[in-house]
């Protein structure tokens, strides 16, 4: 598969510190790729390096071919890689739920019946139908931030890129709006790019970079990358809960597997192995 | 507190309701001028019981329309004293120096019925309208203008994001006001000039998040290709259909039988 988004030898300061040095990236079609990193490592500059928001100080960022820093390739571009924030009340623009769902297309000078369409699909993608006609500001805020992802949505972007979107929601909001990233990858083939600081999230992608210091540390599997716990305490972060407590079972003399990750795969191997002592 | 986008808007299902937002703006404009050219009692009578009629059009109960005129009535009361006392005429009676006369009985008649009339009309607009539907008609009525260089979408655009951010500021500044008070400030008591000083502890915190905001929020616009007002299109585009022009013709026929009343020997 070709790749969606390219950065070649990418280099990025707002003043004389270098925030990004030397980046090399590459997202195929259709990944799933999750970015890790501590607190002002660059994953928001990274991500808005991606849409055009930055232009790179050295170096180039091609999304789908195109120059990031060929304006007149920016609406294609933006088209192509939406961007999801997190804050979602500073992302909504209009007082009615459809009405800012259409905000992009509306922007892009379609007909009235395609934007109906398109803002149609997206509300249902997010699976709030019922809440088409509400106010934003009563949504909850699981709610309000699927808004934006469907208001993304209505552009039919072939990536999107998403900056801590569940950090401000409760833990029920936080996987609704998980389970909605996870079936727009899976079902819709949407490239996702997935910026977070919870470690179970990025469980969940295909691929996991961790940013240290403005370079990429780790580039590789989430399987990989979370059975090496020393390595990931050292870059400021931790492995995700169900990798902790598995570790700590193993302690214990329970034979396990290192590179467990997703809770099903735990409960998968206690309940074998209770299995083969009965 | 009420919700302050819907504004005064009463959710309704009416022929007022259904109408195009540019019409029914149009309408109470027209309605409030031909309210300025008739100048007899009995066209005025006949204006009030037009917009009554509205009104049970859209059966907004009489305690909403007493309620919008009640904080006129003292201005009402006020010129409607001086109209008649101060218009010489036939005088009916008069008590020491001040005379009532018949024009002057008249003429406050006419007075009373006109603002009656001016703000039944005006409050039925906002009864029917959101200030978002209002905004777009302004934004199409308008529109001609951005060909001399008015930023009429731009403006447009500014009132709804203005009327979008309204009940998220006013949600913040509860809340800076309930840390702040459980800090121990003290809001409630001391005369003016305290008072104002308390709350500059609120307004820095509720400015500092207000431009944070903006910053955000123009970023997510640009993501979401927004290059200003050009070229736009709207999912839900004002139209106007044969309602509204029948809404029109009726109005009109009421205008000129009115109009026409006027030459009545009355
Ligand atoms: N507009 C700006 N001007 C100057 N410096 C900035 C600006 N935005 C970010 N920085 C700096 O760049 C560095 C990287 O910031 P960035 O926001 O990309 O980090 P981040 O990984 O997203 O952090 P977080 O996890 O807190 O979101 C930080 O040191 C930050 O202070
Ligand atoms: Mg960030």
């Amino acid at each position: 598969m070709n790749n969606l988004i390219r950065f070649d030898n990418v280099t990025f300061s707002y003043g004389s510190r270098n925030v990004l040095e030397n980046i090399d990236l590459e997202v195929r079609e259709g990944e799933f790729l999750a970015v890790l990193g501590y607190n002002g490592s660059g994953k928001s500059t990274l991500a808005k390096l991606i849409n055009g928001i930055l232009v790179p100080t050295s170096g180039k960022v091609y999304v789908d071919g195109m120059d990031t820093s060929d304006e007149n390739m920016l609406a294609e571009i933006r088209k192509t890689a939406g961007m999801v924030f997190q804050n979602p009340d500073n992302q909504i623009v209009a007082t009615i739920v459809e009405e800012d769902i259409a905000f992009a297309p509306e922007n892009l000078g379609l007909d009235p019946a395609e934007i109906r369409v398109r803002v149609d699909d997206a509300i249902k993608a997010v699976g709030l139908e019922k809440h088409i006609k509400d106010a934003p500001h009563k949504l909850s805020g699981g709610q309000k931030q699927r808004v934006a992802i469907a208001g993304v949505l209505a552009m039919q972007p072939r990536c999107i890129i998403l900056d801590e979107p569940t950090a401000m929601l409760d833990p029920k909001g936080r996987s609704l709006v998980m389970g909605v990233i996870e079936r727009l990858n899976r079902e819709k083939g949407i490239t996702i790019i997935l910026i977070t600081h919870f470690m179970e999230e990025a469980a969940l992608a295909d691929r996991i970079m961790i940013l240290s210091d403005g370079r990429v540390a780790v580039n590789d599997t989430p399987k990989k990358v979370f059975s090496d716990r020393d390595r990931m305490i050292s870059l400021g972060l931790e492995v995700p809960p169900v990798t902790e407590l598995t570790l700590n079972l193993i302690r214990n003399g329970l034979p396990l597997e290192k590179d467990t990750i997703h809770p099903e795969e735990l409960i998968d191997s206690l309940l074998k192995m209770k299995e083969e002592e009965a | 507190m009420r919700d302050i986008t819907l504004g005064q808007y009463i959710n309704g299902d009416s022929v007022i309701h259904r109408l195009d937002p540019r019409v029914r703006l149009i309408l109470t404009l027209a309605y409030i001028i031909v309210l300025f050219m008739f100048n007899t009692l009995l066209q005025m009578v006949l204006a009030l019981i037009f917009i009554l009629l509205a009104y049970a059009l859209v059966k907004i109960p009489a305690k909403m329309l007493l309620k919008s005129l009640k904080p006129i009535i003292p201005i009402i009361l006020f010129t409607s004293v001086l109209n008649m006392f101060f218009i010489k005429g036939d005088v009916i009676f008069s008590f020491w120096k001040i005379s009532v006369t018949k024009q002057g009985l008249y003429y406050a008649a006419m007075m009373s019925l006109r603002v009656i009339c001016l703000i039944a009309s005006s409050s039925l607009l906002t009864y029917t309208s959101t200030p978002i539907q209002l905004t777009s008609a302004l934004e199409s009525l308008f529109s001609p203008l951005s060909r001399i260089g008015l930023p009429v979408n731009d403006l447009a655009m500014m009132m709804t994001i203005a009327l979008r951010f309204i009940p998220t500021l006013l949600e913040e500044t509860d809340k800076i006001m309930a840390a702040q008070k459980s800090r121990g400030a003290n809001l409630d008591t001391g005369n003016f000039i305290q008072r104002a000083k308390a709350l500059t502890p609120i307004l820095i915190p509720l400015f500092v998040s207000a431009f944070r905001r903006a910053d955000e929020l123009a970023l997510a616009m640009e993501c979401r290709c927004y290059n200003g007002g050009e070229g736009r299109t709207r999912l839900n585009a004002l139209r106007i259909r044969g309602l509204d022009w029948i809404a029109a013709a009726v109005f009109t026929a009421c205008c000129v039988m009115v109009f026409l009343a006027g030459r009545l020997p009355l």
